[in-house]
């Protein structure tokens, strides 16, 4: 199965969380499943709509 | 002696006998109902004293006691429905095990340099030391003042042992009285303490180095030991004690002129010589009977007597302080009123939680690859225990696993799937932390989700209470999976062991 890309988001827990509690809330999310068993290419911060942080991994095999 | 003589005294003589066999015979029956009539007199002058302390808002001391401190934490076993049920039969509340005694350096802090508070002298060092003249410093101490107290009281129901006030059973011989009524001020009253916010945090501090004795003080069968920790204390110094003799005001008293204290050395006249003979005389007497001439008596007649009571040092009268749950695996639970709980008062149940779910998720994950790097038998052996843990995995997916792949848009997992079997059961802890993150981010997801979910065509109706369906079941796994985890042996040993020892 060939690899591909795939994206998974995480919402901000509140609109108004500051630089530090958008962090550790990221770290805990990676820490945990299933993004922790994940091969994570890039995390994007999303700003515009609804905040939070897209998360791309690769999925399937070489 | 005629033998008219002789039978009459051999009547008395018999007539005396027969009394005192049949007084004999009576002291022995009654022996146990005054024995228990006492007990009770005793238990209600402790509870009138108590009383009145309470009415102040402060949790009675009884017997007075100078050995009670802000810092003392006492463990409290007894469920608190029981402590409230005997704080209220009684009054006042024995002092329990007196678990630790902390000191805190902060009082010079706490009351900003006044009341004599020194550098590295904690209260009431400072006021209990005399000074120059000798004389103890306790006027410096934040002083306070207790309302009058009221009560009546008969001779014979070992008041002495009971009263905290030893002049009391004096005045009653004075006056000849079987009963009376009074009143006591509590005076020279001094109050110190810390706030709750430095003595918590001590307490903390102390429960943390601690954790393996409170441990053995877990919550069982849903009821809580309790850390009672006094962080204020209410002191006196002095009591002013008034009494009037009951039965004078009764059918039986004289009309006219008080009368004086009646004593052998008054003279017929003089009045003012003669009573203050008879007040010094008294208090000569107080000074034979109670050591240390501690009782002063003020006014003494046959209808009322006055007097002041002078304790060596201050003593605790009461205290205030507040409860700390002992919770699972040792840690402390958020302080509570101590008087609002014995009172029964309805108060706001604190939030006892320490940390948000998903960040204690992750710091199991942190503490569980740092065990594995580890090489010590210890942390081997807490390893162990944490792998052991496997087995709390059911054997298939009480539910389907949910994130978001777009804003608004859910996607379902391709192998975490309703019925599907548990593939973690092999990954030992490793399996169970990730079932409790696909359980989180299953509950995140679908909370979110869902309040805002389509639920036009009937498709989306059935599509959106399907997933409602799934939210309850994560949560349910989630919380069944927590509690059992969270109170195994296994996991408090293995956090004790990567975060507590570090710092030891």
């Amino acid at each position: 199965m060939p690899q591909e890309e795939n994206k998974a988001f995480i919402k901000d827990k509140s609109a108004d969380m500051s630089t530090t509690d958008r962090t550790l809330q990221l770290s805990a999310t990676l820490a945990k499943a299933p993004n922790v068993n994940r091969n994570i290419s890039r995390i994007e911060r999303v700003i515009e709509g609804t905040p939070g942080w897209n998360i791309f991994y690769w999925s399937g095999s070489n | 002696m005629d033998n008219e003589n002789f039978d009459r005294m051999r009547t008395e003589l018999l007539r005396v006998i027969s009394l005192m066999t049949l007084a004999a015979i009576m002291v022995l029956l009654t022996g146990g109902c005054t024995a228990a009539l006492r007990n009770s007199e005793l238990e209600k002058v402790a509870k009138d004293w108590s009383l009145v302390i309470r009415a102040s808002q402060v949790i009675p001391v009884y017997p007075l006691t100078e050995d009670l401190q802000p810092g003392d934490v006492l463990l409290v076993s007894s469920p608190i429905e029981e402590q409230a049920a005997l704080y209220k039969k009684r009054g006042f509340l024995p002092l329990d095990q007196h678990l630790v005694r902390l000191y805190s350096r902060d009082f010079k802090k706490f009351y900003n340099s006044r009341f004599g508070t020194k550098d590295n002298a904690i209260p009431p060092a400072q006021w209990q030391t005399p000074d120059d003249k000798g004389e103890l410093n306790w006027k410096a101490a934040p002083h306070a003042g207790f309302p009058t107290y009221q009560f009546s009281v008969t001779t014979g129901s070992g008041l002495n042992l009971a009263f905290p006030v030893e002049g009391v059973p004096v005045a009653l011989g004075l006056m000849h009285a079987g009963s009376a009524s009074g009143t006591v001020t509590i005076a020279d009253t001094y109050t110190y303490g810390l706030d709750i916010f430095h003595v918590e945090k001590m307490v903390r501090s102390w429960g943390i180095r601690n954790r393996k004795l409170l441990r053995s003080y877990a919550p069982r069968d849903d009821k809580n030991h309790f850390l009672r920790v006094v962080n204020r204390v209410y002191l006196t110094g002095r009591v002013n004690v008034t009494i009037n003799n009951d039965e004078t005001t009764g059918g039986e008293a004289r009309g006219g002129a008080d009368r004086p204290i009646d004593l052998i050395m008054a003279k017929e006249s003089a009045v003012t010589q003669n009573y203050s003979s008879v007040i010094s005389a008294i208090n000569r007497i107080a000074s034979d009977q109670i050591p240390g001439g501690k009782v002063k008596f003020a006014i003494a007649s046959s209808r009322s007597v006055s007097f002041s009571e002078t304790f060596e040092r201050p003593l605790v009268i009461g205290y205030v302080g507040f409860d700390m749950p002992i919770l699972t695996g040792g840690r402390l639970g958020a302080p509570i009123s101590t008087l609002a709980q014995l009172d029964g008062a309805i108060t706001l149940e604190p939030y006892q939680g320490t940390a948000d779910e998903s960040y204690r998720l992750s710091a199991l994950t942190f503490m569980y690859e740092d065990l594995r790097s580890r090489k010590e038998s210890d942390s081997q052996q807490a390893l162990a225990g944490l792998d052991n843990l496997a087995r709390l995995l059911p054997p298939t997916y009480p539910f389907s696993a949910y994130e978001f792949s777009d804003p608004g848009t859910v996607r379902k997992d391709l192998d975490f799937v309703k019925g599907a079997e548990v593939k973690q059961k092999t990954q030992r802890f490793r399996g169970v932390l990730d079932y409790l993150g696909y359980a989180e981010t299953t509950v995140e997801t679908l909370r979110s989700y869902l309040p805002t979910a389509p639920r036009e065509t009937e498709a989306q109706k059935a599509a959106t209470a399907e997933l409602g369906d799934e939210l309850k079941a994560a949560e349910e796994s989630l919380r069944d999976m927590s509690r059992q985890l969270y109170q195994d042996r296994a996991v408090l040993d293995a956090i004790d062991g990567v975060f507590l020892d570090a710092g030891e």
